[in-house]
Formats: C-alpha cells, structure tokens, sequence
C-alpha cells in the first residue's frame, strides 16, 4: 500500500505520534505562520496560521513533504513545509505562466513574437535558481520586511546583514554590538511581523 | 542573468533562515506573550491548531479510502473483464486450470497449488478463479516464468 522506498522517512504512525505530541508547540508554529503570512501576503493562498499548519500535516502525511526524523524535529520539519507552501507559486498559479498575476508577467516571456514562441519559465527551472516570478515574490516581500523598520535603525541594519548571510556573532562584531542586542533585534523584527500579519 | 537577480531570494532566505532560528530559541512563554500582545488569542488559536491537525489526518485517510476504493472497483471491473476470454465449455476451462497451476505452479498461492479437486468446482468458482489468473496474465497455459 505505502511502497515508501525511503526507509530514513517517518511512518504514518510516527507522523500522527508526532502530531499528537506537539502540544504547546503549536503556539511556535503560530509564530512562525504568522511570519511567513506577512512574508508572503501576496502571493500566498492562505490566510490564517492553521490553514497554512493543516496544509504542511496533510502533505506530510502524504509524503508529498517527507519528514526525516533523524535529520531534524517534528516542529523543525513543520516549519520548513510551511515555509515551502507559503512560497510555492507554480502550486498555486499552475503551469500556465499566464496565471500568475500581472506584475509579476512583465518577467514571465522571453522573446518571441508569439505564444508559440515564447517560452515558459516555470517549465525551464534549471537547478536550483529561481525564477523570476520568484525573485519577484522574494524583492516585494523583503521590501515589504524592510519598510516596516525604517523607524528603527539598529534592526533594520541587523535585518540587513542577516539578509547578506551573516550569523550573530559577526552582525554583533560589525555593528559593535552584544550578541544580545543582536538576538533582541532579530526578536523585535519577528514581533513586527507577526504583529503586521493582520 | 547577471547575479543582482538572484539576490532578492537569497536575502530573502537568510532573513527566513535568521527568523526561525530566533523563533526556535525562544521560551514559549515569551511567545504566548508576543501572540497576545499582537491581538491573538493563544487559547483560541491553539484550539484552532488542534483542530487543523485533526482535520488533515481525516482529509488524508479520507482520500486514501477513496483511492482504494477505486482501486477495488477498478481491480473487480478488470476480473469482470476477463469473463470474456475464458473458453465456453465447462470441459475447457477444466483442462485449461490444470493446465495453469501446472505450469505455473511456483507462482500460485497454496490454495491453487493444492487445489485437487478441479472437477468439483462450481461453474461460478472456476469462471472466478480463471479470471483471477487472468488479471494477473497467467490465463494462456503457455505463460509462466520463462523456466
């Protein structure tokens, strides 16, 4: 019945375990929900934190996001599915690149004189770069982030060198500043979001 | 595409990647206080979480009964189907059963391997069982394993 062939992915059972077990750490994957919401309040289908959680258990009951428990938690997985769902555009605009709303068309064809011609780039991803309706999605919403901090200096240039890669330690030593004002940042930046998602 | 393009994504993990990780280390308590603190109601949001996880494992069996239902229904349409290959007489499909499961007898359940009595099947147990054999393209006598 399940010829699951990744003999490394939880069971059924272990996924409904886990489900069971989750408990308090519900409230975590609100947070994260509503962080990803904002995030992607354009492009994303969902509205609420426990429809974009009920859509990350349903796939990964159906392996469709499998998750590995040696590799990671139940909650770590969770989150990593809702961030995938949230971001995933060919799921909710379909391969049709005409579906994807107006602004971000501008970028969809490449030359051609005509449809025949002209060619899909949902269809032509190549590895693991993004698409431009991607990069789209990614320029509104990091822009979208950044706007709401330009009142505050020290997270919105903690938020931009996160943005460049950097880990805590090297933020703090360039901004001289502790760790714990760069941690208490990142957790200010986190608040706003959830806070804007409604 | 120069690599200006991909930046935009690239920033855009980092900053995910920075959020979870803050949002992994801190204590639950701080973050009912943040929820409620943005206008959202911990208990009735965790009722709704709870709800949702209930939810999607009823949607998962759900369509996992209804696939294999159509399995079933599919499986027994293709049994049905077979009727029309089988020999008229009842005398044929006798001499074809026998002839199946000794040929093909390392491939057949013990309740074909055993089977002693073919002359006493009823006409609907020996049309089923043909059909079986059929579905699963074994219904020539010349079909087997190669041996």
């Amino acid at each position: 019945m399940f010829e699951d062939q990744d003999s490394d992915c939880a069971s059924d059972a272990e996924v409904r375990s886990a489900i069971s077990s989750l408990g308090n750490e519900r409230v975590r994957l609100v947070a994260w929900a509503r962080v990803l919401l904002f995030t992607y309040r354009d492009f994303c289908e969902y509205r609420e934190a426990q429809d974009l959680y009920m859509e990350a258990v349903l796939r990964t009951l159906q392996r469709d996001r499998r998750w590995k428990p040696q590799n990671c938690t139940f909650v770590e997985h969770l989150m990593g599915a809702m961030r995938s769902i949230a971001n995933h555009l060919p799921e909710k605009y379909g391969k049709d690149a005409r579906n994807i709303p107006i602004r971000a068309t501008d970028l969809v064809y490449s030359s051609g004189e005509d449809d025949e011609q002209r060619v899909n780039p949902l269809e032509n991803v190549a590895g693991t770069a993004p698409t431009p309706e991607e990069e789209l999605v990614a320029k509104q919403a990091t822009e979208r982030i950044e706007f709401l901090f330009e009142d505050d200096a020290e997270a919105s240039l903690v938020l931009m060198l996160f943005g460049e890669g950097k880990k805590e330690p090297e933020i703090a030593f360039e901004l001289g500043l502790t760790r714990s004002q760069v941690h208490a940042a990142i957790e200010r930046v986190r608040y706003k979001l959830s806070k804007a998602a409604h | 595409m120069s690599d200006q393009s991909n930046d935009a994504a690239k920033r855009l993990g980092f900053m995910l990647d920075a959020l979870q990780e803050s949002l992994l280390e801190t204590s639950l308590e701080d973050l009912v206080k943040e929820l409620r603190a943005a206008g959202v109601d911990p208990l009735k949001t965790m009722s709704l979480m709870e709800f949702a996880g209930e939810k999607a494992i009823a949607e998962h069996y759900q369509r996992l009964r209804e696939r294999l239902t159509a399995e079933r229904t599919e499986s027994v349409k293709r049994i049905g189907r077979a009727a029309d290959r089988l020999p008229q007489s009842r005398d044929e499909r006798i001499d074809l059963l026998q002839a199946i499961c000794k040929k093909n007898s390392l491939q057949l359940t013990a309740q074909f391997r055993d089977l002693k009595d073919i002359e006493k099947l009823s006409d609907d147990e020996l049309s089923n069982m043909l059909q079986q054999l059929a579905v699963l393209g074994l219904l020539s006598p010349d079909s087997g394993n190669g041996g």
